[in-house]
Formats: C-alpha cells, sequence, structure tokens
C-alpha cells in the first residue's frame, strides 16, 4: 500500500505504529536534504528534521487526508527552518532583482546585456562554495520555492500548499530567485559548466 | 504577438510555461529555438537546478545520520492501541 492511498490516511489518523514507521522511513530523506538545502547547518538540520516527525507523532490524528503525508511533513518542516534562520534570513520586500534583470533589455524586449557563454571550468570546491554563498542571498521564502521545485522536483500544486502562495506568486518567487542565482553566479565568474562534478 | 525575450526568459525563470495558452507555449518554445541567447539563459538555469541537485544529493555517508535519525524517532513511537485522546507527551 502506498503512503498516500487513502486507507493510509485512516491509519496514520489512528496513529497505527507501523504506518507512522512506514512515513518516516519514506520520508526522512527527503525532509533532511531539504533542511540542508534550506540553508540549516548539518547539525541544526538534523534536528529540525528530528523535530518535524514528533509533531508528525504528535499531530497524526489531525491528519486528514487532503493533502498528501508529503506535503504535511514539508509543511511543518520549512515553518521550523523559517523559525530557526529568523536571525539570518533577509527581507523578502526588497525586489531589486526585477531591476537588475529589467536591465538587461532594451526598450523593445530584446537583450541588451544577454547571460555570458561558457567559462573555464571552476575547481569543484569553489563551485560550491560560489553555490552556497549565492543561495544565502535569497530572501527565505524564495529559497525554499527554489528548494522545493528544483532540489526536491515537487509540482506545482505541491509547493503551492507547502507555502500557502498562488501560482502566480509562486512564479514570481522562483523569478527571483532564479534570476538572484544566476547574477549571483555570474559575478563570482562561474558563467557556465554549473554542471561541474559538485 | 511573438514574445519578446523579456517575456520569453521571464517564462523560464517562473516557470510557467505550462500555464500558457497552448499557442503561446508554442510561440516561446519557437522563439527559444530561433535565439541563441534566450536558449543559453534557459541552459543555464537548467544547468543551476542540476547543480543544487547534485549539492545536496544525500550520499553513503549520510546512511549512519539517517539511521540514527530514525532510531530518535522510532524511540518517540506511540505503544499499540495509543490514539487521539491519548496524545504522546
Amino acid at each position: 500500500m502506498s503512503i498516500e492511498d487513502p486507507d493510509m490516511t485512516q491509519k496514520i489518523r489512528a496513529r497505527e505504529p507501523d504506518a507512522l514507521r512506514s512515513v518516516v522511513r519514506e520520508y526522512l530523506p527527503m525532509l533532511l536534504r531539504a533542511a540542508r538545502a534550506a540553508g540549516l547547518p548539518p547539525d541544526r538540520a538534523e534536528d529540525a528534521v528530528q523535530e518535524t516527525f514528533l509533531t508528525f507523532l504528535h499531530r497524526a490524528h489531525e491528519f486528514d487526508g487532503r493533502a498528501r503525508v508529503r506535503t504535511w511533513l514539508y509543511g511543518i518542516l520549512l515553518n521550523k527552518v523559517s523559525r530557526e534562520r529568523e536571525g539570518v534570513r533577509r527581507a523578502e520586500e526588497t525586489d531589486e532583482i526585477d531591476a537588475v534583470v529589467e536591465a538587461r533589455f532594451n526598450e523593445s524586449g530584446r537583450w541588451s546585456r544577454p547571460p555570458r557563454g561558457p567559462d573555464a571550468r571552476a575547481d569543484v570546491p569553489r563551485v560550491r562554495a560560489w553555490l552556497d554563498d549565492c543561495l544565502e542571498t535569497l530572501a527565505d521564502r524564495r529559497r525554499s520555492a527554489f528548494v522545493l521545485r528544483e532540489v526536491e522536483e515537487l509540482p506545482t500544486d505541491e509547493i503551492c500548499k507547502i507555502l500557502e502562495v498562488t501560482p502566480n506568486n509562486l512564479g514570481v518567487l522562483l523569478f527571483r530567485a532564479r534570476n538572484g542565482l544566476r547574477e549571483c553566479l555570474e559575478a563570482k565568474g562561474l558563467r557556465s559548466r554549473y554542471d561541474a562534478d559538485l | 504577438m511573438m514574445p519578446t525575450c523579456r517575456d520569453v526568459s521571464r517564462s523560464i525563470a517562473a516557470g510557467d510555461t505550462d500555464r500558457l495558452t497552448p499557442f503561446r507555449r508554442l510561440l516561446v518554445g519557437l522563439h527559444i529555438r530561433m535565439c541563441g541567447r534566450c536558449a543559453r539563459f534557459a541552459r543555464e538555469l537548467r544547468r543551476i537546478g542540476q547543480a543544487a541537485r547534485t549539492r545536496w544529493e544525500l550520499g553513503a555517508e549520510d546512511r549512519e545520520t539517517l539511521d540514527r535519525l530514525e532510531r530518535v524517532v522510532f524511540q518517540h513511537f506511540p505503544y499499540d492501541g495509543d490514539r487521539r485522546d491519548d496524545p504522546p507527551v
């Protein structure tokens, strides 16, 4: 039986140990990956994942099956990450990236400053450090949207439920996240070969 | 009306091409095939995504952490018969 089957919903609500164990085994790896990618250091990421599952165990009887278990878990986790990063996160209101992107086009909407072409391959540790640095420049919501889409590869409707945004809002978050990252990486000199073996 | 590079790059970055009308999606696709700069932009965003997936890919070295976390979480499991009226503390 799949974890997302309706029968499973009843078992989760009833807090049947086998059903709860299946959920933990299935989703623990992806939550750990998401917590790290969302910007928590390794030890705090582990704590956040552990706390997420404890919250899940405590509230399993509230699970109504309207969303996937996975959606519910990601939502709990990202709330914890958000609280954890309150001291370091960047304000979302700033939208300088919109002006930066706009400045790349002329009046007729064609590229006036197009993305630069291939560059020499940077060494792997440096690329990895650049990516980490650039992700830290993103506001938390943009980073979460990027992680859920690119790292976790979730569909639009699920990301919208997790972040409680409309598809249009998600588009804006992703637009700013991807352009912010691309501009940051280009400024650091990485113009291509992002797919180096990180 | 043919979409401009600004329109196309916006759709690529927002990831909303699946929500465009079929005709608009066709125009965007044609534009990317004809415009090297937009194609390069799309390729760069794909590579950034690939880099991020590789960056946080779990490996064999994470097995121990996962096993430990699983054990810790399982220690908090409800005993048989535990129900919503008696949530774990």
